[in-house]
């Protein structure tokens, strides 16, 4: 499969207090691919080192099959770019912004630009500086997307956007997806909002990548069931346990799984574990037991 | 991509370049203050017009490093307080970057310097001179450009790297010359070589006639004999 | 001239007798005058040798007419420095000195350099470390010989008047010189350079009748002169009100009872130099015996000369040339050379140009990887 971003064993570390270890990263061509972490997990880190900003300590990057950085232009050529924090001039105007903008771009589209701006309500003769939070990102978008890249690089874009502009942003993101198939680099703490439009996922946890599937198989794999007669070491389950609790003191224990499928019910017959219910979690909270199965001190029994 | 960052660069510095090419075409205007016009009936001696021009000398190398300091510092300035984020992913190599906002900031240079040309031009054709005094006010267009030009060049390339490399370059200068004069005149009393060579001093005349800023020693007189 | 001078020693024992007579007597007494002043340079001479031995000079060479007295081995550099400089600077004007004759030069350029120790001050010393020059050194020894030279106006009318007798070896630079004409306060020394040779003439004082405050300043220049705070008449707003009302008939006659006709060079137009540098291009002008021509003078020497109108007859006499000729020339000569704005700024356009590319070429070094 094509890779929009290949990312191996990189390593970068701030001080003593942060450090990137040995992430491994794999972006296929044409997903959608929601980078999930909680805050400080090193996300807005990790595409700065990919988009060429920071020098990795070690470790291997291709983005669109190109090194990193060493053709670096010509990957920010097919490359369209929303940080996290607004980067644009704040002197400038909108008008006066595309236009310093699409000068560095090849292939931007001034029609769809006018028409996006038209869309998304932006007035021309603004002054950046003078703009709202969510007029800003609006702006970013637009400037991301009328620059017609290959792939779409954003760091937490709609954080920080009331509910209409961020529908707005993210139409006009699908929108385009949909049209040219681009791939989406997406990254956010914000789970539920990549939910809906993400088919890949990967999770960033105190500098690890602690999963990265098919959001379809992210969704899915993570249960809560209840199982009765559980031993203290369940043997070889087909399935990760993220956290087992004990319930009301009547000898059943509710376990968070991942990985999970239907067929897997008849282990806990062949173990002698009786299996009483199966829920469906959401993203969120699959999320949030990911993270609670990771981190070194969390008890899985409680 | 350069016209659009001269754009750039112009509405950022508009503000205060103004003042600039306004004080450049001044300057030489006030610098023949009372020396009598074509119009006007005041001829001075040939010394009281010298004195009177020469007080205004320090005011070009000045506003020459001023306009050149300024201008490379707002050519970096919102990329600093932007973190480079931006500048950094726009399709284009640092140096390319780097050197098209170089020559944006020296076009606009242009604009003092033409500014006090002019000024300059203007001062020599309605001044009346004593006899043996004349005008340069080409040469003082000349040495006030290199002045901008090397004052901007020398800060751009400070605020281009990061403050890191401004800190250990400045901190290696200061140590030379401070710390280095200290040690020298202790040094001076075990060895006699340190007696009769001033490693330092020379550096610093070095400095001065072959250095970055030799256009600064020079004389900035737009009258003279 | 042995006679003019033995006439004056003797004068007060002539009284009674005729003047042929006195003369005769006197001229007898030439040879034994010749040869005590021998004996007195030999003595000199010979005393100035054992300072020099003293202070470890062993060897005494020759150059031209100047004695020197070197260390052990250092001849060679002697007499190429002091050679170098004795033909290049001196032979070309001055053929006999008598002030140089008598004069025992020490000349040490070395690195074990030691204070000369001469309490009699027999011996002139240059010196040079091993970190100095040989242009400096070589300066050194234009300036003690050009220093040397001016004893020879010790009893001249020259030594009452320094503006005729500094710089007699190395004369005030002509581009300097050019400067300080143009702005000087004087309207004459500003005609002068100009061009207007009459103006040359009053304004380098060298025919002189009466006081010519009028030829050499404009009122204007008369009124600056009387209300400045140092003039040379003292002027305060008491003795010489009219300078300070402007009222320039009223300040010249306060300006001529301040100071009297005979004082008029304390007002003398500035700058001095310039009266130093027409008697230095008037030796040159006047070729090998230019110095000679400047003792003797015409009729008989230069004793009393200068502050009168025989200043300008004496120039023309080194000069070998009449008075305009002289002026126009040394006119021109100075012009020549009139000062460049400019002046080395094409190495300053290369070495400026040079750093502008070389901190163009590090600023392009910018690093893309900046953030973290």
């Amino acid at each position: 499969m094509n890779r929009a971003i290949e990312i191996h064993g990189l390593g970068w570390r701030a001080g003593r207090s942060f450090a990137l270890k040995n992430v491994e990263l794999s972006v296929p061509m044409g997903s959608i691919y929601g980078f999930l972490g909680p805050n400080g997990s090193g996300k807005t880190t990790t595409i700065r080192l990919f988009m060429g900003m920071m020098k990795p300590d070690h470790g291997h990057i291709r983005v669109l099959g190109m090194d990193v950085p060493r053709d670096m232009a010509r990957i920010l050529a097919r490359v369209g770019y929303v940080p996290e924090r607004p980067h644009v001039y704040p002197a400038l105007t909108v008008a006066e912004q595309m236009r310093y903008h699409a000068s560095f771009f090849r292939n931007w589209d001034e029609g769809w630009a006018r028409e996006m701006m038209d869309r998304l309500e932006l007035d021309p003769d603004r002054k950046i500086s003078r703009m709202s939070k969510g007029e800003t990102g609006k702006l970013l978008m637009l400037l991301a997307l009328s620059q017609r890249p290959d792939m779409l690089v954003l760091d937490e874009p709609t954080d920080g956007l009331d509910p209409v502009v961020r529908r707005d942003v993210l139409t006009a993101l699908l929108d385009y997806v949909g049209e040219t198939g681009a791939t989406v680099f997406i990254s956010s703490h914000l789970v539920h909002e990549l939910e809906r439009i993400c088919d890949w996922v990967g999770v960033l946890d105190r500098g690890e990548i602690v999963a990265e599937l098919p959001m379809n198989q992210f969704k899915n794999g993570i249960k809560r069931i209840k199982v009765a007669g559980a031993p203290m070491i369940p043997v070889d389950p087909p399935f990760t346990i993220l956290s087992r609790q004990t319930a009301n003191g009547n000898g059943t224990e509710t376990w968070v799984v991942r990985g999970w499928q239907d067929p897997m019910r008849q282990y806990f017959d062949g173990v002698g574990m009786n299996l009483r219910d199966i829920v469906d979690l959401d993203l969120e909270e699959g999320f949030v037991e990911l993270l609670r199965s990771s981190r070194p001190h969390t008890s899985h029994r409680s | 991509m350069y016209q659009p960052m001269l754009y750039l660069h112009w509405k950022q510095i508009k503000l205060v370049l103004i003042p600039f090419v306004i004080g450049s075409f001044g300057l030489p205007l006030l610098t023949i203050q009372g020396l009598g016009t074509n119009g006007g009936t005041t001829v001075v001696e040939p010394m009281t017009a010298l004195l009177s021009a020469q007080s205004w000398l320090t005011m070009y190398p000045l506003l020459a490093a001023a306009v050149g300091i300024t201008l490379a510092l707002s050519a970096w300035n919102w990329d600093h307080q932007l973190d480079h984020v931006y500048s950094l992913s726009l399709p284009i190599s640092r140096r390319q970057y780097a050197m098209m906002k170089m020559g944006a900031g020296a076009a606009l240079a242009l604009l003092p310097v033409a500014a006090l040309w002019m000024g300059s031009l203007v001062a020599a054709s309605v001044v009346t001179l004593p006899a043996g005094l004349h005008a340069y006010p080409n040469q003082l267009a000349l040495r006030f450009l290199l002045g901008v030009m090397i004052s901007y060049a020398t800060a751009f390339a400070f605020a281009a790297g990061t403050i890191r490399t401004t800190v250990i370059v400045l901190s290696a200068v200061l140590l030379y010359f401070l710390g280095g004069a200290a040690a020298q005149s202790y040094l001076a009393v075990f060895i006699p070589f340190f007696q009769h060579h001033d490693l330092v001093g020379n550096t610093f005349n070095v400095l001065l006639t072959t250095g970055p800023f030799a256009v600064f020693t020079g004389s900035w007189v737009l009258i003279d004999v | 001239m042995v006679a003019f001078g033995a006439l004056a020693v003797a004068a007060p024992a002539a009284g009674q007798q005729t003047e042929q007579d006195l003369v005769r007597r006197l001229d007898g007494l030439v040879p034994q005058w010749e040869a005590a002043q021998a004996a007195n340079a030999n003595l000199r001479e010979r005393l100035a040798r054992e300072v020099g031995r003293r202070n470890g000079a062993v060897d005494t060479i020759r150059v031209g007419p100047l004695t020197m007295l070197v260390r052990p081995g250092r001849d060679a550099v002697a007499r190429d420095v002091v050679g170098t400089v004795w033909r290049r600077d001196f032979t070309g004007w001055v053929d006999r000195s008598p002030a140089l004759e008598r004069t025992t030069f020490f000349f040490d350029w070395s690195a074990d350099r030691k204070r000369f120790d001469d309490p009699d001050g027999l011996v002139r010393v240059i010196q040079g470390s091993s970190h100095d020059s040989r242009k400096t050194v070589e300066a050194a020894v234009r300036d003690a010989v050009g220093d040397v030279l001016q004893w020879d106006l010790t009893h001249s009318g020259l030594a009452d008047w320094p503006d005729w007798r500094v710089y007699i070896a190395s004369p005030t630079p002509r581009a300097r010189l050019y400067r300080e004409m143009v702005l000087s306060s004087s309207t004459a020394v500003r005609s002068c350079i100009a061009g207007d040779l009459p103006e040359c003439v009053s304004a380098t004082v060298l025919k002189v009748d009466a006081y010519p405050l009028d030829d050499w300043y404009s009122p204007t220049e008369r009124l600056a002169l009387g209300s400045a705070p140092y003039s040379p008449w003292h002027t305060t707003e008491s003795n010489a009100p009219g300078c300070f009302r402007n009222d320039v008939t009223a300040c010249d006659a306060a300006l001529r009872t301040l100071l009297s006709p005979r004082d008029y060079l304390l007002a003398r137009p500035r700058p001095s130099s310039m009266r130093g540098s027409l008697l230095w291009f008037a030796l040159q002008e006047g070729g090998a015996h230019a110095w000679s021509h400047l003792l003797a003078g015409p009729g008989g020497g230069l004793q009393n000369t200068l502050e009168s109108d025989r200043a300008a007859e004496i120039i023309s006499y080194v000069a070998g040339e009449p008075l305009d000729v002289v002026i126009t020339k040394w006119r021109r000569w100075v012009a020549e050379d009139r000062p460049v704005v400019d002046a080395g700024f094409g190495r300053i356009l290369g070495v400026t140009l040079v750093w502008i590319v070389l901190l163009s070429a590090l600023a392009m070094r910018s690093k893309r990887c900046r953030l973290g």
